[in-house]
């Protein structure tokens, strides 16, 4: 039985893909626990931060998917804060550069976006946590949503699609309310930048977890919006 | 707009281009009315990157942000709401981009090429000796980088005698005195003082006390810079005259002991001088102007190289040689196929592909990327190093002088791409 510290509830598909802290010894390393078939949960009954015991089977892994596991027989045995959540993840996989997150080079789209990608081969794991300055959202094409996030380094990921279950949900109660659908795109960055940016800098933590996506037909990982801290709050709607 | 209307063709075909770039080599494009994502032909992350390739190929940044609904997942959509925008007169980010992309006209009042002229560092040093004198082994910097030499001022050299005798050179070309300058652009990634280079090059060409200045910063993309900014500038009804200088000595600046020696040792000295004059609408004797320009900066390869001063103002380098090299010929590459979608260009038309030369063998790796002849590219750094700045000035001073005199009729257009640290970069396209 292995303990996991929920840090990552994405959005894959249909369903969730997961990913947990291990604790060992002082540090935490991250493993993916995946469900009997697929990669992704069709209901995971956790949240994150959430401490959950895990049957873990090391199963077939292929780069630069190493952390996946075989899970099997879940149960919750207790919760930690966002805060502990965070200062765990800041002991865990983390970079302060752009090459440094998966140890191999990036490269960007050649598709007319400033999406990036590694090649699988290079790239020496699929998750990785970073301390960033700021954040901006585009909701140009919503309900596809992408991101920019300007590194401590200075380094910039211009267009990291949004795969964080938390920030989708919270940005799917959002849009709700606005009556204008028409208008629904430029009234959420209105909103963003009304309430939630002045939130997230206001937060003691800016701190995101970028996963690389499963290889793509060109055999491209792109890189994904895991994790974005501070988690959205249903206070900040009121 | 019908469907065999030969615009909605042609912006359909568009459309199919940018899709094609998201599919594995050899497959076939979906049909004008196939989902994209149902059919399996682009997954979530593709289906975003093509709409923002489409966007970009019309100058239309934003554009299907502003449609209400979800984005378009087919050709048929995608190209109709396209053809919405351009009916509807939907503003183009690129000046005058809505008629580059539909109707190729060129654009009235441009700056047109009067002159240019260059001025190198006096000195030839073969690339041995640059290795010997940073204490690189034989060979290393010329396998590597495939540079023959570099062109170096001498001891009475510096950025402002080549930017100096440079733009002599393009004045006297021109036939154009420096009383008639309205303004005068200057840029320099090595020329750090005050007073700013403009304002020397303007006290020692004795120019009017009614010609404006500018510096422009960019580094290697300063030149790109400064054309688009004189693009803008002949907007104002009082400007006639413009002249564009870029001069670096890279030899001074770049001799500390924080800078790599096989960083320092790839660079040259030398400067390029343009004179722009405004042009009424094109006849078949016209010299080239400036159509389009485009850019930005990827800030994701930001850390690939910084510089800085440091103390007892010396010049720090960091890079990471390898990184730069590879996201350099990546975004050189796309800022060509942008171009040439943006401005509807055929690659074979193009009579010369004025790129910025961090070094020869970066540029082979580009040219056989983007499939360019050898013959179309004015070679710079073999010979003269990189010269920074000046590398795209240097290069289209000797494209303009092999096809700059030809009828328009029997000449295509220049196109010019540059990188620079940040990481910033821009196109421009001369027609």
């Amino acid at each position: 039985m292995a303990e996991l510290l929920v840090s990552e509830i994405t959005r894959m598909n249909d369903g969730f893909c997961v990913i947990g802290l291990e604790r060992s010894g002082g540090h935490f390393h991250s493993l993916r626990p995946l469900p009997r078939r697929g990669y992704a949960w069709v209901r995971f009954p956790y949240r994150r931060a959430d401490r959950v015991a895990f049957d873990l089977l090391t199963t077939a892994v292929v780069p630069p998917h190493t952390e996946d596991r075989s899970a099997a027989n879940d149960r919750k045995v207790g919760f930690v804060s966002e805060s502990e959540l965070v200062s765990s993840l800041k002991h865990a996989e983390v970079a302060t550069s752009v090459k440094d997150m998966f140890g191999c080079d990036v490269h960007v789209s050649r598709r007319g976006g400033d999406a990036v990608f590694v090649m699988p081969a290079e790239a020496r794991r699929s998750v990785c946590g970073c301390e960033i300055e700021s954040v901006r959202f585009t909701f140009h094409f919503y309900p596809k949503i992408r991101v920019a996030v300007v590194l401590k380094s200075g380094e910039r990921l211009q267009s990291l699609p949004l795969v964080d279950a938390d920030w989708n949900e919270f940005i799917a109660v959002l849009a709700e309310q606005v009556e204008d659908r028409a208008r629904i795109r430029s009234r959420l960055e209105e909103l963003f930048s009304s309430f939630v940016y002045p939130q997230i800098q206001a937060s003691a933590f800016r701190f995101v977890r970028i996963g690389l996506s499963r290889p793509d037909r060109e055999k491209f990982c792109w890189f994904m919006l895991d994790s974005l801290f501070p988690l959205p709050k249903k206070s900040w709607l009121e | 707009m019908s469907s065999s209307d030969p615009e909605y063709l042609r912006i359909r075909a568009m459309v199919e281009q940018c899709v094609q770039t998201a599919l594995p080599a050899g497959e076939l494009l979906p049909d004008e009315d196939c989902d994209w994502i149902e059919s399996g032909a682009l997954d979530s992350m593709a289906h975003v990157e093509v709409l923002l390739g489409i966007e970009t190929a019309f100058c239309l940044p934003g554009l299907f942000g502003r449609y209400g609904g979800a984005p378009p997942a087919t050709t048929r959509t995608a190209a109709e709401i396209v053809v919405q925008a351009v009916s509807a007169g939907v503003e183009c980010d690129v000046e005058q981009g809505k008629n580059i992309v539909l109707k190729n006209e060129v654009p009235l009042a441009a700056g047109a090429f009067a002159g240019w002229g260059t001025a190198l560092g006096s000195e030839c040093i073969p690339i041995e000796r640059v290795e010997e004198e940073f204490h690189l082994s034989s060979g290393s910097l010329a396998k590597r980088t495939g540079i023959d030499s570099v062109r170096r001022v001498s001891r009475g050299e510096d950025e402002l005698l080549l930017a100096k005798t440079a733009a002599e050179r393009a004045l006297e070309m021109a036939g154009v005195t420096t009383e008639k300058v309205d303004w005068i652009i200057a840029t320099s990634e090595s020329f750090l003082g005050f007073p700013s280079l403009a304002a020397l090059l303007h006290t020692s060409l004795l120019a009017s006390s009614a010609c404006r200045l500018l510096d422009i910063g960019g580094a290697c993309l300063g030149l790109l810079n400064s054309f688009a900014v004189a693009k803008a500038l002949f907007a104002d009804p009082g400007v006639g005259c413009i002249l564009i200088v870029s001069a670096d000595v890279h030899s001074r600046r770049l001799a500390g002991e924080g800078v790599p020696a096989e960083f320092a040792g790839l660079f040259g000295d030398g400067a390029s001088a343009f004179v722009l004059r405004k042009s009424a609408p094109s006849t078949d004797s016209e010299g080239y102007s400036i159509r389009a320009s485009i850019g930005s900066c990827i800030g994701t390869f930001s850390s690939a190289l910084r510089i800085s001063i440091g103390a007892n103002d010396s010049v720090v380098v960091d890079f990471d040689g390898a990184a730069l090299a590879r996201a350099a010929a990546d975004r050189m590459e796309r800022t060509i196929c942008d171009l040439e979608r943006i401005c509807g260009l055929r690659q074979e038309s193009v009579s010369a592909f004025v790129l910025h030369q961090p070094n020869p063998r970066l540029v082979e790796t580009m040219r056989r990327r983007a499939n360019i002849p050898i013959e179309k590219i004015p070679l710079v750094g073999k010979t003269c190093g990189n010269l920074g700045s000046s590398t795209c000035g240097v290069a289209l001073c000797t494209a303009l002088d092999e096809h700059a005199r030809k009828p328009r009729s029997a000449r295509g257009p220049i196109l010019l791409a540059a990188v620079s640290p940040g990481m910033l970069w821009g196109g421009t396209v001369l027609n």
